[in-house]
């Protein structure tokens, strides 16, 4: 017997054996080949054993063992999925609670990434969106101007006519030119934008006509006009056949094109053919054109161009080009800041990284709840994956099936979320940043490679921690039940804090932003602009006669005149000191009395005087940022350099808000105008009633200037725009924050309720010995507290630099800075939500009755 | 006979045969020890594999795993078991043999034997 276990079968053959055959197989083939050996052992000796052996193991190397599948092992994979499925239905409509939670929260994170993606993708495709896009190019000129090499996006107009004629290789072109003639219509008239075009303008882009023919252009005396334009002249008349009056010449409406839509360069209005602007402009304007090429002919249309070139160098030797480019149409305004004179704007970058980071916080948060809330709801479900893994389940299987599970979730909150952002959130989101998108699902492609990605990122990254973690339990430790559900799990508690702290950030973002609005609103402006009111002097009477007539009014104090107004116009420029240093200045040149009728304090030295001595012409005042800047003690009359003037700096007034709160406090310097060429008025009057008064001056010019619209407002409205647009970035926030609230007390929620229903009978027993309400939630309230101090000091922290530069990029220092009072507050409310949360939770237990909790199997 | 499929060849017969007589005992190993004390004849092991399993595929054999033994190493026999289809089939075989042996001329024989 012994030396039977000296004999072994050749190692090399059995481990060939055991490689190549089918795992089904192996045990028995083995088997029956290593009996054969021991059986010709004895009978016929070890050699002949082993090379019997050998040839056995080399005879049974067919294809039928080796093979690795049999009819009878396929899976029925289709129904497997289908059975997966129904689980999955079941166990959702089961669990009804966590999962509505679940759908709700990344609903609505999905809900803002679809409206952060639109207005993204909006502002990156820019005009990319005419569908031959990739053909046109503009032709961009560059040439060396104050010494650096400029490219230029326009020609001059007198060569436009050549460098678009005869050259080879272009299949369509149009000139474009925009300016601002009258443009009357009945008896109202204002300058208007118009959009001077050749006719192939009409062909290369991708604007719809919506009534006429784009044809009509050749017409000289027809004009298209946009559809918003024909709406603001004709109302809900027919447009077509309409009369227009520009530049005092009158014209058909012969056609209605489709607007511009929001975030393309090339907008249009009022459109008219190219040579009329020709024939009235004799200047030269600067003229846009763009060329369409066929496939591969760009080369030859920019050596045609540069021949073009060679023949404007040789007539224009002072302004010659150096060379030629073309800027694709897909390009042209993201590259604007490289074109001088450019059409477009490039990609504004604050808001898209705001925009991205919001989506991006929502998605984590919901990302977050998902992955506690659905690990807590397959705790529930331990005994069936118990079940299943002993009857055999793989774990792949295991995971494969929870997948499935998230993918039926994750697609309804991506239906749900489609619906919220087409419903609510671009319709606000529209409100806001005054645009114009809607989600059109059906035929947007982009869209939809934007929800696939969506709903696979999603999928995987909510789902797979659970269904890893919940499929690597043992089967045994399952069903004898001594899993541990609490406790061991710290990572759900770090995504908590993880998320408690976004919540902190966006909580503060939103306080911040009402905090400062609301002390803005409250804000001195510096100057009195109560009962203060500003006009701008009609053309057709003079201004003696609008000053008699309003000072006819008994409600009317005084009227004083200027040229550039407080609250709007302004502009920037360099002064220069003495010393040769500079810095940037904000410039009004304002009438004598206007400051003083503003009740603008002077610290120091005098007002303008009054009579107006040549002297005295060269005198200005300058605001107390101005002398920081300047860097010594006002002193009389010293001197500064002003756009190649000298003037004498005769006061210092106090520093006051001439532009909204979202520019920084700038040196200012006003200087004083002539008053024949001031075109504004402020009229001081005695009526507080905002309505009546406009009501009595809209009167005064009815008479005095029936034919001519004259633009007057109250002073305390001219932050008005600016206003609005803090309160629709504030509202913007605002509903991050309670997004952001919902989502992370959904998360809280979830998670508690998993600690409590662990130690459901912990509670019991509690309960049974007399613990009282307090002492029973103590540890839960404990251990949650601890998550969310955390988070507040983390959150707090970050909110400072992070929502401190935000603030500051957006309000320009004029923000109030991150307090106490703020963070108290932000603390307050979270700390109030994630009590409510989790009081909501103890109370059951509290009032549950220990017998069925101790009870419960 | 019931087409191509059920074609019965020699070796399939023998072993089916042999896994008749084994009963309970019938797995590859004691198949091809049998047939060696039977009929002299020693088949490769990988043939009676194969047969086996092609039997089982025609239905005239079922099989299922046995207890482990200690010569194999622990490891489990396949025993195969003839079914009623296979029992038929041997029956079919024999009486349509015996049938055509009764049809050879009488006599032949025994001009030879003498």
């Amino acid at each position: 017997m012994s030396d039977q276990f000296e004999h072994k079968p050749p190692k090399w053959a059995d481990r060939f054996l055991r490689w190549y055959c089918n795992p089904k197989l192996l045990e028995q083939i083995q088997g029956d080949v290593h009996e054969l050996y021991y059986w010709r052992l004895e009978e016929k000796g070890p050699s002949k054993a082993k090379k019997s052996f050998i040839w056995d193991v080399i005879r049974l190397f067919r294809w039928s063992n080796i093979k690795r599948t049999r009819n009878t092992q396929k899976f029925n994979n289709m129904g497997m999925i289908k059975n997966y499925f129904k689980i999955g239905v079941r166990n959702l409509w089961k669990q009804r609670m966590p999962s509505t939670i679940n759908i709700i929260g990344l609903s609505l994170a999905i809900g803002c990434c679809l409206v952060a993606f639109k207005w993204i993708e909006n502002i990156i495709i820019k005009d990319a969106w005419h569908s031959k896009s990739d053909d046109i190019y503009l032709i961009t000129p560059s040439r060396i101007e104050d010494g650096d090499m400029t490219r230029f996006g326009y020609l001059p107009s007198q060569w436009s006519e050549e460098f678009t004629k005869d050259i080879s290789g272009i299949v369509d072109k149009s000139r474009v030119s925009y300016l601002s003639p009258p443009v009357r219509s009945g008896e109202n008239e204002w300058p208007d934008m118009v959009t001077y075009v050749d006719e192939g303008y009409f062909r290369m882009f991708d604007f719809k006509m919506i009534y006429g023919s784009a044809e009509s252009i050749n017409d000289l005396g027809s004009v298209i006009l946009s559809e918003s334009e024909a709406q603001f002249y004709f109302g809900d008349e027919f447009p077509l056949d309409k009369e227009l009056t520009i530049n005092g010449k009158v014209y058909s409406v012969s056609g209605v094109i489709q607007d511009a839509p929001n975030g393309t360069s090339l907008r249009h209005g009022i459109l008219l053919n190219y040579q009329i602007k020709e024939q009235e402009v004799k200047e030269e304007f600067r003229s846009y054109i763009f060329l369409q090429t066929e496939d591969l002919s760009k080369d030859l249309m920019l050596s045609s161009l540069t021949q073009v070139m060679g023949r404007y160098n040789n007539e224009n030797p002072k302004t010659a080009y150096a060379s030629i480019k073309l800027e694709s149409l897909n390009t042209m305004a993201h590259n604007n800041e490289e074109i001088s004179g450019g059409l477009g704007s490039g990609i504004p970058i604050e808001p898209v990284i705001l925009l991205s980071c919001i989506a991006g916080f929502m998605l984590t948060l919901a990302t977050f709840n998902y992955i506690n809330i659905s690990t807590s709801m397959a705790m529930k479900r331990m005994k069936e994956i118990g079940v299943r893994k002993v009857i055999g389940s793989k774990r792949k299987q295991l995971i494969f099936q929870f997948l499935t599970e998230n993918l039926i979730l994750v697609s309804l909150a991506i239906g749900l979320g489609l619906l919220l952002a087409s419903a609510y959130f671009l319709p606000g989101f529209n409100e806001i940043s005054g645009s114009d998108l809607s989600m059109d699902i059906f035929t947007h492609l982009n869209l939809w490679i934007f929800l696939i990605i969506l709903l696979i990122f999603v999928t995987v990254t909510s789902g797979a921690y659970p269904a890893f973690y919940i499929s690597s339990f043992k089967p045994a430790s399952i069903l004898r039940g001594n899993h541990k559900t609490d406790g061991k799990r710290r990572l759900t508690g770090i995504l908590l804090t993880f998320q408690m702290i976004l919540a902190v950030v966006t909580i503060m973002a939103a306080i911040m932003f009402v905090y400062t609005n609301q002390s803005q609103l409250n804000a001195e402006w510096g100057y009195s602009y109560q009962d203060k009111w500003g006009i701008r002097y009609p053309l057709s009477v003079p201004k003696s006669a609008v000053d008699e007539a309003l000072l006819a009014l008994p409600q009317v104090e005084s009227v004083v005149r200027t040229r550039d107004v407080v609250g709007s116009a302004y502009r920037d420029e360099y002064t220069y000191t003495q010393d040769g240093r500079r810095f940037e200045t904000c410039y009004l040149y304002v009438g004598k009395e206007y400051l003083n009728a503003l009740d603008i304090e002077l610290v120091e030295g005098r007002n303008f005087n009054n009579e107006v001595s040549s002297e005295d012409s060269k005198a200005v005042l300058v605001n107390e940022e101005f002398m920081k800047f300047y860097g010594e003690d006002f002193q009389e009359d010293m001197l500064v350099n002003f756009d190649s003037t000298e003037y004498r700096v005769v006061g210092v007034t106090k520093n006051f808000y001439y532009r909204p709160f979202n520019s920084r406090m700038k040196p200012a310097i006003f200087i004083r105008n002539a008053d024949s060429l001031n075109i504004a008025g402020l009229i001081t009057v005695n009526e507080t009633d905002e309505a009546k008064m406009q009501q009595l001056i809209d009167k005064v010019f009815e008479e005095l200037t029936p034919n001519e619209e004259v633009i007057s407002y109250a002073q305390s409205e001219v932050f008005d725009n600016y206003f609005q647009e803090t309160k629709g970035m504030q509202n913007i926030m605002v509903f991050v924050a309670i997004l952001a609230i919902i989502l992370s007390a959904m998360g809280l929620y979830g998670l508690v309720s998993v600690s409590i229903s662990s130690r459901i009978k912990d509670f019991g027993i509690k309960k049974i010995l007399g613990a009282s309400g307090y002492q029973i939630g103590k540890d839960v309230y404990k251990r949650f507290a601890l998550i969310i101090g955390t988070a507040f000091i983390i959150g707090g922290t970050l909110s400072v630099f992070v929502i401190g530069a935000l603030l500051d990029s957006f309000y320009a220092g004029n923000q109030e800075p991150i307090g106490p009072i703020p963070l108290f507050a932000g603390g307050l409310i979270l700390s109030t939500i994630a009590f409510v949360t989790i009081y909501t939770q103890v109370f059951q237990v509290k009032r549950m009755n220990p017998a069925y909790t101790l009870r419960k199997e | 006979m019931k087409g191509k499929g059920t074609y019965i060849g020699e070796l399939e017969e023998l072993i089916l045969l042999v896994v008749g007589i084994l009963g309970d005992d019938a797995y590859a190993v004691g198949v091809l020890k049998e047939i060696k004390d039977q009929t002299g004849r020693e088949v490769n092991i990988s043939g009676i594999h194969a047969v086996l399993a092609r039997l089982e595929d025609k239905g005239w054999l079922r099989s299922s795993m046995g207890g482990a033994s200690k010569v194999r190493g622990g490891r489990r026999k396949r025993y195969y078991h003839l079914t009623s289809a296979g029992r038929e089939m041997l029956d079919q075989v024999r009486s349509m043999r015996e049938n055509l042996y009764a049809q050879l001329p009488q006599g032949m024989t025994y001009s030879f034997s003498s």
